[in-house]
């Protein structure tokens, strides 16, 4: 075999390994169905699940506003649509929202869903905004713990996992300790629901917590938006 | 310059990057598919090609990410520069000693990274063996292939 032709065959090889990684052998299976009733089968489940998804989404947002309005005395609550994205940086997590600068959305707001903490935006345009979520390993936010302790949480290399970055005292965690923000910083309100521990280690910034399970996935979430001081709700 | 065929082999590289990173979990950071394509060519291969590659990563990286630019940029030039500076002494033609030289340029880089994103995630002594050693398996397992993708980038100077 001539060099050239052991080139493209290599670069034929390492595309076939790559696309195995994305796990391609679903759509090889399909094909038992002609594309006219593929198409006829593709639309009737779309228009369905676009009428659901609509009318789950406004009372999710309802909702959603509902049980944050009672924490949020200082802020105006935004909601808008997740969209989990793959993020080009390998070790970072990000997510993007349906909503940007012509609903006040900014750098730095914190995001929540129904669960509990999402994140924080962290670049906005027209139509969209980015958000840090908070499995990211930048990610850092202050806590507050079942028994009023405080500390500093940050996001970790793993998926849906977080780390303690600073605490004071006491230096230990107890299983199933959960974790809230403190209110500090004025991106959060008090009392966000922030993760569980699930592993108390020693030392203490081993312990592994668990954020909320919903984290990176599509979903209704609310942006707090800080009301300026003289501003009208 | 054979710049399609770099670049195709670039995209390729990003692709696995992209496919394997979640297997690979906290260990991307020195067994990145994109750092290995760059230490590759950072081995033998001209300026002029490798700051294209550098330059092709750092836009899809600095592109729909929350990084940092300090923190896309900083990894790729402590691969190109360690493996420069260690090329001057011993030959990255050699199979074996390659190997060595682009090992050593990941887990430069892959620990700097860490610091830039978050300093207080460290995984001690025990993680950065094992990262030393994905990153070995890496590489050993893509440099056949790219060794053998060799005639597409007609300039290149690589091991006969």
């Amino acid at each position: 075999m001539k060099p050239l032709q052991s080139a493209y065959w290599a670069v034929g090889c390492w595309l076939v390994l790559t696309l195995v990684a994305y796990g391609l052998d679903p759509l090889f299976r399909s094909g038992r169905h002609n594309s006219m009733e593929k198409r006829y089968v593709d639309q009737i489940v779309q228009d369905f699940e676009i009428q659901k998804t609509e009318s789950y989404a406004a009372l999710t947002r309802q909702q959603l506003i509902d049980r944050w309005l009672p924490l949020a005395n200082n802020y105006e609550l935004v909601p808008a649509s997740l969209t989990p994205v793959t993020d080009r940086s390998p070790t970072r997590s990000s997510a993007l929202l349906d909503r940007g600068v012509e609903s006040g959305l900014r750098s730095g707001l914190g995001v929540v869903s129904e669960s509990g903490i999402v994140g924080r935006i962290v670049d906005s345009g027209d139509g969209w905004s980015r958000v840090q979520l908070a499995d990211d390993a930048g990610f850092v936010t202050p806590f507050v713990d079942e028994d009023g302790s405080r500390g500093i949480l940050s996001g970790s290399l793993f998926p849906q996992v977080a780390r303690l970055k600073m605490r004071l005292d006491p230096m230990t965690f107890s299983l199933d300790e959960r974790l809230f923000t403190d209110g500090s910083g004025g991106i959060f309100p008090a009392g966000v629901y922030l993760g569980a521990v699930v592993e108390p280690r020693t030392p203490i910034q081993n312990s592994k917590i668990l954020l909320p399970l919903t984290l990176g996935l599509a979903q209704e979430v609310i942006v707090f938006l800080p009301i300026k001081t003289g501003s009208s709700r | 310059m054979k710049l399609p065929a770099l670049f195709l082999l670039l995209f390729l590289a990003l692709l696995t990057s992209d496919a394997y990173g979640s297997l690979l979990g906290p260990a991307v950071l020195v067994a990145d598919p994109a750092l290995v394509f760059l230490a590759w060519i950072s081995l033998a291969d001209r300026w002029p090609r490798i700051l294209a590659v550098v330059f092709g990563l750092s836009v899809y990286r600095l592109t729909g990410s929350v990084a940092t630019p300090l923190e896309v940029m900083a990894p790729l030039l402590v691969v190109v520069l360690v493996i420069r500076v260690i090329r001057m002494g011993i030959s990255p033609f050699d199979r074996w000693r390659r190997l060595g030289i682009v090992t050593l340029a990941l887990l430069t880089a892959g620990n700097l990274s860490q610091w830039l994103v978050a300093s207080h995630l460290s995984r001690g002594f025990q993680g950065f063996f094992a990262d030393g050693l994905l990153a070995l398996i890496v590489a050993a397992v893509l440099f056949p292939l790219l060794d053998l993708t060799r005639p597409l980038l007609k300039s290149a100077r690589y091991p006969q």
